[in-house]
């Protein structure tokens, strides 16, 4: 295997790991800004132009401050989580197709998108692992809350995310992305609609969201957390949602394709596209954070199981539908 | 019959229309008249009587002497609570209130206003 410039490249610095942390941070910046906006106050806006620089911000004074680790703490595993989950999400985010083409080449196969959902699960679960480690009443209220969200939302996430698979009779990402004449959001809107919901679950952001709930239980499985790995979990979190939004666009709303430009580097057209979707996505569930409530964890479950459960098996039902008029008829 | 809440419109127009915060540090607020800030003390005025010191809920106002039969009050602000009693117990006015509230500091000395270094 030849380590060529070009795939060191796109591996560390675009469309890699320093234009996916960048692309989290504006992510962060613009669910910030959005939300306060939203709730009639400023948001970020003395640091850097409108407050674009506030969340590297928050990341270098993070790195300033005290390491502890708690005494009665599972050491390793306090250590490791977080470093973990954070490879984890970058990992997953590396497979997805941002400008078009994939990242690692001759990664992508047939399975891709049960690899994608599987490791995000997986990176999810560190963080209950890092709230467990901590040994601490608020982390494990946090963290067995987070396990109970996640035996809720998991299954209708899986259904959600493969009715665009269905669709176009592929597992692989590329497939799924190159597929979209029409972006599936117009054919299938219930999935999608259901699929941002479920989003909102695995998040943890209103009305899901309880595990780390601030008003409740201090900062649920971040308690413990100072410093370095503090900063960890943060930007797990900030790829956390970058991961999910960028399956969202993926699949439903037609990858990292625009209308056709003709001049200058497709690769850049494609990221331009791309991001201006992710933006969109991120708008859209900023709203659904701002208007909702939280709901209790036993009502989170009644919901998972009573509703959105059976919605799934009944959007599963319609897509079948839908393909079957798209095939035959 | 559901009702659709209000909330969601009212969500996305507020978007648009100007946040309602106020940015304190560079956009100070107007204070109103008669608000009680830092102590302005008028020393020619001053007769030396005490009333201030005794008449004071915290007992923020510590009288020292200044030369050879002379007392002067000394305000600490630390423990002062701005009700301006002393204001109104003083016999020759005295002690006035200014509009000045931004008082925070990170040496105790700032706190002391009319301190005996100052006096002579």
């Amino acid at each position: 295997m030849c380590l060529s410039f070009n795939f060191i490249f796109r591996l560390l610095i675009f469309p890699g790991f320093t234009f996916i942390f960048l692309l989290s941070m504006l992510c962060d910046w613009i669910e910030r800004k959005i939300k306060a906006r939203m709730q009639n106050r400023m948001g970020p806006a003395y640091t850097g132009p409108a407050g674009i620089l506030q969340p590297m911000a928050d990341l270098i004074k993070l790195l300033a401050k005290e390491d502890i680790v708690p005494y009665t703490a599972r050491t390793l595993l306090y250590k490791i989580a977080p470093l973990i989950s954070f490879s984890m999400f970058m990992l997953t985010l590396l497979i997805i197709p941002i400008d078009g083409a994939e990242i690692i080449p001759g990664f992508s196969f047939e399975g891709d998108l049960i690899l994608i959902l599987s490791m995000m699960l997986i990176a999810n679960f560190f963080l209950f692992f890092a709230g467990w480690s901590s040994n601490n009443p608020f982390s494990t209220i946090g963290s067995t809350r987070i396990l109970t969200q996640i035996v809720g939302y998991d299954i209708p996430m899986f259904i959600f995310a493969l009715t665009p698979a269905f669709l176009t009779g592929s597992l692989s990402i590329s497939t799924i992305v190159n597929a979209q004449r029409i972006p599936f959001i117009l054919l299938i809107p219930w999935a999608f609609i259901l699929f941002v919901i479920t989003l909102q679950a695995e998040l943890e952001k209103d009305p899901f969201d309880i595990p780390h709930a601030e008003t409740e239980i201090v900062a649920g499985y971040e308690t413990e957390y100072t410093g370095r790995r503090l900063a960890f979990m943060k930007m797990s979190k900030d790829l956390q949602m970058l991961l999910g939004v960028a399956l969202v666009v993926e699949l439903f709303l037609g990858g990292a394709y625009g209308p056709a430009i003709v001049f200058g580097s497709s690769s850049l057209w494609n990221t331009l596209w791309f991001t201006l979707k992710v933006l969109f996505i991120i708008v859209l569930m900023e709203y659904l954070t701002c208007i909702f409530a939280r709901l209790r964890i036993d009502q989170v479950v009644i919901f998972n199981w009573k509703t959105l459960l059976p919605l799934s098996l009944i959007s599963l039902v319609a897509s079948v539908l839908i393909k079957m008029v798209m095939v035959g008829g | 019959m559901i009702k659709i809440s209000p909330m969601l419109k009212e969500v996305i127009t507020q978007v648009f229309r100007r946040p309602a915060t106020r940015k304190y540090p560079f956009v100070k607020p107007k204070v109103p008249e008669g608000f009680r800030g830092m102590h302005i003390f008028n020393s020619e005025l001053c007769i030396g009587c005490g009333l201030c010191a005794r008449d004071c809920p915290s007992g923020a106002i510590e009288m020292v002497n200044v030369g050879e039969k002379k007392r002067r009050p000394v305000f600490h602000l630390d423990l002062c609570i701005f009700c301006f009693q002393c204001a109104e117990s003083c016999p020759r006015g005295a002690i006035k209130s200014s509009k000045v509230f931004e008082l925070a500091s990170k040496n105790k000395s700032a706190l002391i206003i009319n301190s005996p270094k100052n006096l002579e």
